[in-house]
């Protein structure tokens, strides 16, 4: 280990270097490798003391905003929280290998194949609970005209997105497209955190009914960031032209 | 290189605009808790995802050349999903990922983008390992570095730390950066 060279990046950052010194230090770089590492983290630490007073206070606005982004309230953002990634993961590889060896999509169903809906989590609510425990229990069994029957009986239907959504889901999955369309038209046009949902449903419902051209705008409308944008494009490969 | 109009958040990054950091929150925490929160995760979990791609975000601003060129709320989605597989894997769940993570980047024709987004969270996790160095130093060398963060020149700091002259800090400076650099390297290797 040359001491110079190691001085000579100190004085790079300190004070400069002459021209003859800068080739010096230039030259020794090309050749030695670790010499020229030991520049980079200087530099590295360099940058650190020059832009931490910024960085500090920009931390400092990054915990004041996430104390007012991130409330407890919004955890009723949760609609269709999945069960821990394990059993998730563990359940669509089942899924995927008996689809493969299966292959059901053969059939031309392709709303069968795509209409996957997410297991929903209903419970951290407080007023509704037996009712809301009712249909989280008849939806997540895939019991969709029961499911369809307790999401109307709730007080807090009309006000809420996320019953809103599920009932969108179960009005789609026993043929009530009319009424699946209402819904779901009114969440797209709405603000809520289930508008984007609301899109790859109501791209499900013109698969369902077979409206290719209906079908391909509204996945195609499906921002690249929602979780069912992976699968809408590959639906969207699928559909006739 | 094309910038998109989304450029003016690095901007604001850069120079510390308040209200356009805030937009960040307002317009993207939502998406991030919703997604978190589908694959089991807590609220704390989507926070402590968003403060991180946040945190990235901003050493990747540092760089002068960086040109934001993709929607930043595409951008922060996906850094918010490579750090939150990135923590199972570090809970030992890699196999449970596997699949996902592949899923994820397989259909990803950004890939620049995807190597912007290791880059950034890789720096940010360099940088924090710095500032933890940092505080292992000795309160003279702190306190002498400190007056360096601050901007003071040469001269001012010899007046400040009552050394007898510029040759004094430039030597007790090189001292402190040694010193600073071996606490880095350590953490490194832990």
């Amino acid at each position: 280990m040359d001491e110079k060279l190691y001085a000579l990046i100190e004085k790079y950052f300190d004070q400069g270097l002459s021209s003859s010194e800068q080739e010096e230090l230039q030259a020794a770089m090309r050749e030695d490798s670790e010499l020229l590492a030991a520049f980079g983290l200087r530099k590295e630490m360099e940058d650190f003391l020059q832009t931490d007073q910024k960085r500090q206070q920009t931390h400092q606005l990054f915990e004041e905003l996430g104390e007012q982004h991130f409330l407890p309230e919004k955890s009723s953002i949760r609609v269709f929280r999945l069960r821990p990634v394990i059993s998730i993961l563990a359940l669509a590889a089942a899924i995927a290998l008996i689809l493969i060896i299966w292959q059901p999509w053969q059939s031309g169903d392709l709303y069968q194949q795509y209409a996957q809906h997410q297991v929903i989590n209903l419970v951290e609510r407080n007023n509704e609970q037996e009712g809301l425990n009712r249909l989280q229990t008849t939806f997540n069994n895939q019991e969709y005209e029961l499911a369809y029957q307790e999401v109307n009986k709730l007080n807090n239907l009309d006000t809420d997105a996320q019953l809103q959504l599920i009932k969108g889901i179960t009005a789609l999955e026993t043929g009530r497209y009319d009424e699946a369309k209402n819904v779901l038209e009114q969440l797209t046009a709405g603000r809520s955190a289930y508008s984007e949902d609301a899109i790859w449903y109501r791209g499900l419902l013109a698969v369902r009914l077979e409206n290719w051209q209906a079908a391909r705008q509204w996945l195609t409308s499906l921002p690249e960031e929602n979780f069912w944008f992976t699968k809408a494009q590959a639906l969207l490969k699928e559909l006739p032209k | 290189m094309n910038q998109h109009e989304d450029h003016r958040y690095i901007e604001a990054l850069r120079n510390g605009n308040s209200r356009a950091i805030a937009e960040l929150y307002e317009h993207h925490s939502d998406t991030i808790i919703k997604w978190i929160s589908g694959r089991g995760g807590s609220l704390d979990d989507a926070k402590d995802v968003f403060q991180e791609a946040m945190k990235a975000l901003f050493e990747k601003a540092q760089d002068k050349n960086y040109v934001q060129q993709h929607p930043i709320g595409a951008f922060i989605m996906r850094m918010c999903q490579y750090i939150f597989y990135n923590r199972i894997r570090g809970e030992k769940r890699e196999g449970e990922v596997r699949n996902e993570l592949e899923l994820l980047y397989k259909d990803d024709k950004e890939e620049d983008q995807l190597s912007l987004i290791v880059q950034a969270t890789e720096k940010a996790a360099r940088v924090e390992r710095l500032a933890k160095a940092f505080q292992q130093l000795s309160e003279t060398c702190k306190k002498l570095l400190e007056w360096v963060k601050a901007g003071l020149d040469p001269q001012q700091i010899v007046d400040q730390m009552g050394f007898n002259s510029t040759n004094t800090y430039y030597r007790r400076k090189s001292a402190c950066i040694s010193s600073w650099k071996n606490h880095f390297q350590k953490l490194n290797a832990e």
